[in-house]
């Protein structure tokens, strides 16, 4: 009798552990990546329970913080109790309900599925991402998981990429999300050479039938990926008849700028900002001065700061900010219209570093007009105001 | 007589009270550089969304904001923004000075003007390098999310808006809040609302964190 007794209770025990291990087991995580298919997804069985909890009022404007913050509980407590693959088939089911909002769902359940798979995304991911039956948002958050999340790419996700950026008949946004994706640090343990020629993305820039986003995306990419063809793309982006175009004039300048090349482009740069009528591609142009860096950024972002009744004012006031070495440099300048610039650059900013020398300017200068412009700068700048109280060096370059 | 007269004072003290007190909130919330949230979707559970208060051109206001998957941060109507959802208003850091707010937008016009800055779910933000300093600017982000426009904007600028708690739980005071020194970015990375002394998003930037005592874990308070 004990030692019948004692194996049912060693058979009810192992029954027990093995019932609460494979519900342990599945809310932790299933195993390797499953796609969810669109047959599951349609069902939207994730999606009704998630809906089960929200006010009958949902929707609605009127309910109130109480209950949205119960309803957002019980929607985390059910989706924390899914394995990763279960909060896949959610994301596709929820990419068929509201998919304008997608990316805040994704954001939410990103989290979760970061824990469940322990902050390594399977490689498996970039399998949603190739496939066209799944939501453009969709399909762009499984390459977010895979390429923003500090990980290593894999032969298969590189093909992935591949088959996706070089595919004229895919979303425009989703290869253009692609293009902008790729990054050096990502491919280390790919057959990618180190700047990645062997991606190609040269042809598609090259090829004048292909969306402007999609080959401005491309010269992002060769940016990034220290492609050899990646001045050719510049030069071509310089030339007249290609510099038309606004979305690939803006892209040569920011992106020469980002890559420490728009020296080359100065005299494309300066004749846009004194032409153009287009205030985002002058905004472009001083975003692109403001990076490149220097007096010569100052002196420019002074000379058009009024251009679009100040409008603009914002990026101006980037170009001098990421440049305050470059004003104080400048109130040493043997040019008093150098002088005078810089002066007026410090009063913008309130640049309470420069006081002192604006000070000792007022005293020594024998210029009218660079006595009376330091007396006004003295009166509107406040000495103890610092740009950098805590000499971080953060704005120098 | 002066009954009636005493009951017109009171009646014309009250209307006039009524009249600042609109007056003030329809004029001082839209204020530039204040951060604006919303609700994320038509599920609850969809992340709130963030964006950084523009200003208005003629009369029509605007928001620096990034929407997602192929959207770079852009400035877009408040309508535009707002996208019919619940709007929770706007939040400051009461430290902000005139002088930070400009520098804020400033920074925010960068991030709006390096069109090669793409979105992520994952993090506030990604970047590729930093300036000899160790300090991001916004030429060195390759993507951010909506709440690391506002994260960034703010802090680059030495307005602090989150940082992670030391000690890392309920007891702990939130440190290391600038997230645009590259060795503060790790810190900034779990995304959540129930664990705020360690995790980020904009729900827990405008103080709407399932904690205790939510407002202990932003910067950030209602304008």
């Amino acid at each position: 009798m004990k030692v019948k007794l004692s194996v049912v209770t060693l058979l009810a025990s192992a029954v027990l552990s093995t019932a609460l291990f494979s519900t342990t087991e599945k809310s932790q995580d299933a195993g390797r990546l499953m796609k969810p298919s669109l047959t599951s997804i349609n069902e939207s069985n994730h999606l009704e329970k998630l809906l089960s909890f929200e006010s009958k009022e949902r929707n609605s404007l009127n309910v109130n913080q109480e209950e949205k913050d119960i309803t957002l509980k019980n929607q985390i407590t059910y989706l924390e109790s899914l394995d990763s693959n279960s909060l896949l088939e959610t994301l596709g089911e929820i990419s068929l309900y509201d998919d304008q909002n997608f990316n805040r769902y994704g954001e939410t359940i990103g989290a979760l599925l970061m824990k469940k798979w322990n902050g390594v995304v399977p490689n498996e991911i970039t399998e949603i991402f190739v496939d066209k039956d799944y939501s453009t948002n969709f399909r762009g958050f499984a390459l977010d998981a895979m390429v923003n999340t500090g990980q290593q790419l894999v032969s298969t996700n590189i093909d992935h990429i591949q088959r996706v950026i070089h595919d004229k008949s895919e979303d425009p946004v989703l290869r253009k999300y692609a293009l902008i994706s790729m990054k050096a640090s990502n491919l280390e343990n790919t057959s990618i050479d180190k700047n990645g020629q062997s991606l190609n993305l040269i042809t598609i820039f090259k090829d004048e039938q292909e969306p402007v986003e999609v080959r401005a995306a491309a010269v992002t990419a060769m940016g990034r990926l220290d492609d050899p063809n990646y001045k050719i793309a510049l030069n071509t982006l310089a030339e007249k008849n290609t510099n038309q175009d606004k979305y690939l004039l803006r892209t040569l300048f920011v992106s020469s700028a980002n890559n420490g090349m728009l020296e080359d482009y100065m005299g494309l740069l300066k004749e846009t900002l004194s032409q153009t009528k287009d205030q985002e591609i002058f905004e472009s142009a001083i975003y692109g001065l403001a990076t490149q860096g220097g007096k010569d950024a100052v002196r420019i972002a002074m000379q058009y700061k009024d251009k679009f009744s100040g409008t603009a004012q914002d990026i101006i006031r980037y170009a001098l900010l990421s440049n305050t070495s470059h004003i104080l440099s400048l109130l040493d300048s043997e040019d008093p219209n150098d002088i005078l610039l810089a002066i007026n650059a410090a009063e913008i900013l309130q640049f309470g570093e420069a006081y002192k020398k604006i000070s000792d300017i007022q005293e020594t200068s024998t210029n009218k007009d660079i006595i009376q412009a330091s007396t006004d700068a003295l009166k509107n700048i406040d000495p103890t105001s610092l740009l950098d109280p805590n000499k971080t060096g953060k704005f120098g370059r | 007589m002066s009954t009636t007269f005493s009951m017109n004072k009171k009646i014309t003290l009250i209307v006039f009270t009524l009249f600042l007190l609109l007056s003030a909130s329809s004029v001082n919330a839209f204020v530039g550089g204040n951060a604006t949230y919303r609700e994320g979707g038509w599920i609850t559970v969809g992340n709130n969304h963030a964006g950084l208060y523009y200003g208005t051109i003629g009369t029509t206001h605007y928001v620096y904001e990034i929407q997602g998957v192929g959207s770079s941060v852009e400035r877009n109507t408040l309508s535009v923004f707002i996208d019919g959802k619940t709007h929770y208003g706007y939040f400051e850091n009461p430290s902000m000075s005139s002088n930070s707010r400009s520098n804020i937008l400033a920074t925010a016009s960068a991030l709006a003007n390096n069109t090669e800055i793409g979105y992520t779910g994952f993090n506030p933000l990604s970047y590729s390098n930093t300036n000899t300093s160790g300090y991001i600017h916004p030429n060195h982000i390759n993507n951010i999310r909506c709440d690391g426009v506002v994260e960034y904007s703010y802090e680059f600028n030495d307005v602090y808006v989150w940082g992670k708690a030391s000690p890392n739980n309920s007891t702990g005071t939130p440190t290391n809040f600038d997230i645009s020194k590259a060795s503060n970015v790790a810190s900034h990375g779990n995304l959540g609302y129930d664990d705020p002394w360690f995790e980020l998003g904009p729900r827990v930037q405008r103080g709407g964190a399932d904690a205790t005592d939510p407002w202990k874990w932003t910067q950030l308070r209602v304008y």
